[in-house]
């Protein structure tokens, strides 16, 4: 009884530890570079079909095409979102990707320091 | 030694699997394509009257002034059915493509040389690249032989086939001063209508007298020997041979279309992406034969050469005089268009690279070819430039990698 208990109690543990740590983990570290560039060419397809003429027929159909890109954000987005990384994280790797989040003004002043004289 | 068969194993499992189901995206997404600009593959129509003739007649130097040029010397298998030449070199010329521009006895005609792929079958709208050629939707033909004459004509493919006969540089012949060939005495100083008229008779007479070996027993003797014969019967049956031997091209995506899911490699996959989503190319290069049938204008320099005055090219503005149009040319179609360099109205990219980046650069070529920096043409860039289509302002190409797989895709059409 002593040793099933342990067994039980081993396995729950590994699988808690693959669900919580090993798998976001393992899965921020493959898909998070690929997220980023889905969040660029999403929003680079979100744009031009804001900015497109949708009354021209070729360019509602290039369009739709585009479009398709943001159906792999989604899907890439799902993915990591179901392999249990916090939604936080993804929103920050947007930014990152949008590089719209704010600046601090060392990233400018740091450049122009002299590093040796 | 079972967990060390794992551990080797599951790597390469999860790079297979993310290859599939790439894979599987791209197939996804092309079947989008197909869905939503309703490609078909291409059918041959079947061959009709006149085939026979306009056979003949396309590979006959019988139709030039001096009997040194055909359809055929400008429209070369091995090149596309385009010439390999900037700017095609009509009469006077000798050989064939390259040879023509070294031998420097040849005329310009002052445009690049169009393929003739699709022409009839898939592109019917208008010809040439300025439309000269266009058609209404309720069967007005116009073009510079006139509305009334036009009549005749079994199609505007037809009244497109026979203006270059009508044309000095092209077929007419050279003039000379002391000598000049019948077709030229005929119709040399005439306008486009009359050249008409006046070309019918003489072009009669050498068909009956120097082709009755060859076409006495067919049906095109009909046609010739008839005392109604005028350009028209040449236009009609050039036109039903091109309609019918240049109707579709073989080509991988044609394949890929009727079904072969193989015909593409994984490159030209994602440059067909490419081309119909984000690149924005299929918003004018449309359709079957990749041409909207309209006029756009995408800056490309004016050349050394022009049939406008002052060696200038004013493009669609040379048909409808009016200032909107200036610079503009009709969408080139794109079959074959990886062996019909070089590419422009005027021939003035040399790849297609070039003219693909041109789309989205068109500063590069200006840099680059010193002859565009010179006195005389440094302070006329903006013309052309201003003129450029807002459309291209939505075109995406972020690396030299994505330029390279439209490129890939091009040549694959």
């Amino acid at each position: 009884m002593h040793t099933v208990f342990k067994v039980v109690v081993g396995v729950f543990c590994a699988l808690w530890i693959f669900k919580e740590i090993a798998l976001p983990l393992g899965v921020g570290a493959w898909l998070s570079e690929e997220y980023m560039r889905l969040v660029i060419k999403c929003d680079s397809a979100m744009e031009a079909s804001w900015y497109g003429d949708t009354a021209d027929v070729n360019e509602k159909r290039a369009q739709d095409i585009h479009l398709l890109d943001c159906h792999e954000y989604d899907k890439t987005r799902k993915t990591m979102l179901t392999a249990g990384l916090p939604e936080v994280y993804l929103s920050w790797l947007g930014l990152q990707a949008l590089e719209i989040y704010q600046r601090p003004a060392s990233e400018m002043s740091e450049q122009h320091r002299f590093t040796e004289r | 030694m079972k967990y060390k068969f794992v551990l080797c194993v599951a790597p390469l499992l999860s790079i297979f699997s993310g290859v599939v189901i790439a894979d599987a995206g791209v197939n996804l997404k092309l079947e989008k394509i197909i869905e939503v600009y309703e490609l078909k593959a291409c059918k041959p129509p079947p061959k009709k009257a006149g085939y026979e003739f306009g056979k003949f007649l396309f590979n006959s130097k019988l139709l030039s002034g001096d009997r040194d040029v055909s359809c055929a010397t400008c429209h070369l298998t091995e090149k596309g059915l385009a010439d390999g030449l900037p700017l095609a070199v009509g009469v006077g010329g000798e050989g064939e493509s390259l040879s023509r521009l070294y031998e420097g006895k040849g005329t310009l005609v002052q445009r690049n040389a169009f393929s003739l792929f699709g022409r009839g079958h898939l592109v019917n709208t208008n010809f040439f690249w300025d439309g000269k050629v266009d058609s209404a939707d309720d069967g007005r033909i116009f073009s510079p032989l006139g509305n009334q004459i036009s009549k005749k004509f079994s199609s505007a493919l037809a009244v497109a086939a026979v203006l270059p006969l009508t044309e000095r540089d092209e077929f007419l012949g050279k003039s000379n001063f002391f000598s000049a060939n019948e077709l030229i005495k005929a119709a040399g100083d005439k306008y486009y209508g009359e050249r008409y008229t006046a070309l019918g008779r003489p072009l009669q007479e050498r068909l009956k007298n120097e082709a009755k070996a060859e076409l006495s027993n067919t049906s095109a003797w009909r046609v010739i020997d008839s005392p109604d014969f005028e350009l028209a019967d040449i236009g009609n049956g050039l036109a039903s041979f091109i309609k019918t031997e240049f109707a579709c091209r073989k080509s991988a995506w044609e394949a890929f279309l009727a079904g072969n899911k193989n015909a593409l490699n994984a490159k030209q996959k994602e440059g067909a992406i490419l081309f119909y989503g984000k690149a924005r190319c299929a918003t004018c290069h449309s359709g079957a034969a990749f041409t909207d049938f309209r006029f756009h204008s995408i800056g490309v320099p004016q050349g050394e050469f022009g049939p406008s005055t002052r060696r200038r090219d004013l493009g669609r503005a040379q048909v409808t005089n009016k200032r909107e149009d200036m610079y503009r040319f009709r969408t080139p179609p794109l079959l074959a268009v990886g062996e019909t360099s070089p590419y422009g109205h005027n021939g003035i990219f040399k790849s297609l690279e070039e003219v693909v980046l041109h789309h989205v650069n068109p500063m590069l070529i200006y840099l680059d070819d010193s002859s565009l920096s010179k006195p005389q043409n440094r302070l006329k860039v903006s013309k052309t430039l201003d003129s450029r289509d807002p459309k291209l302002q939505l075109i995406e190409i972020e690396n030299e990698e994505e330029l390279q797989r439209l490129v890939d895709f091009l040549k694959a059409l």
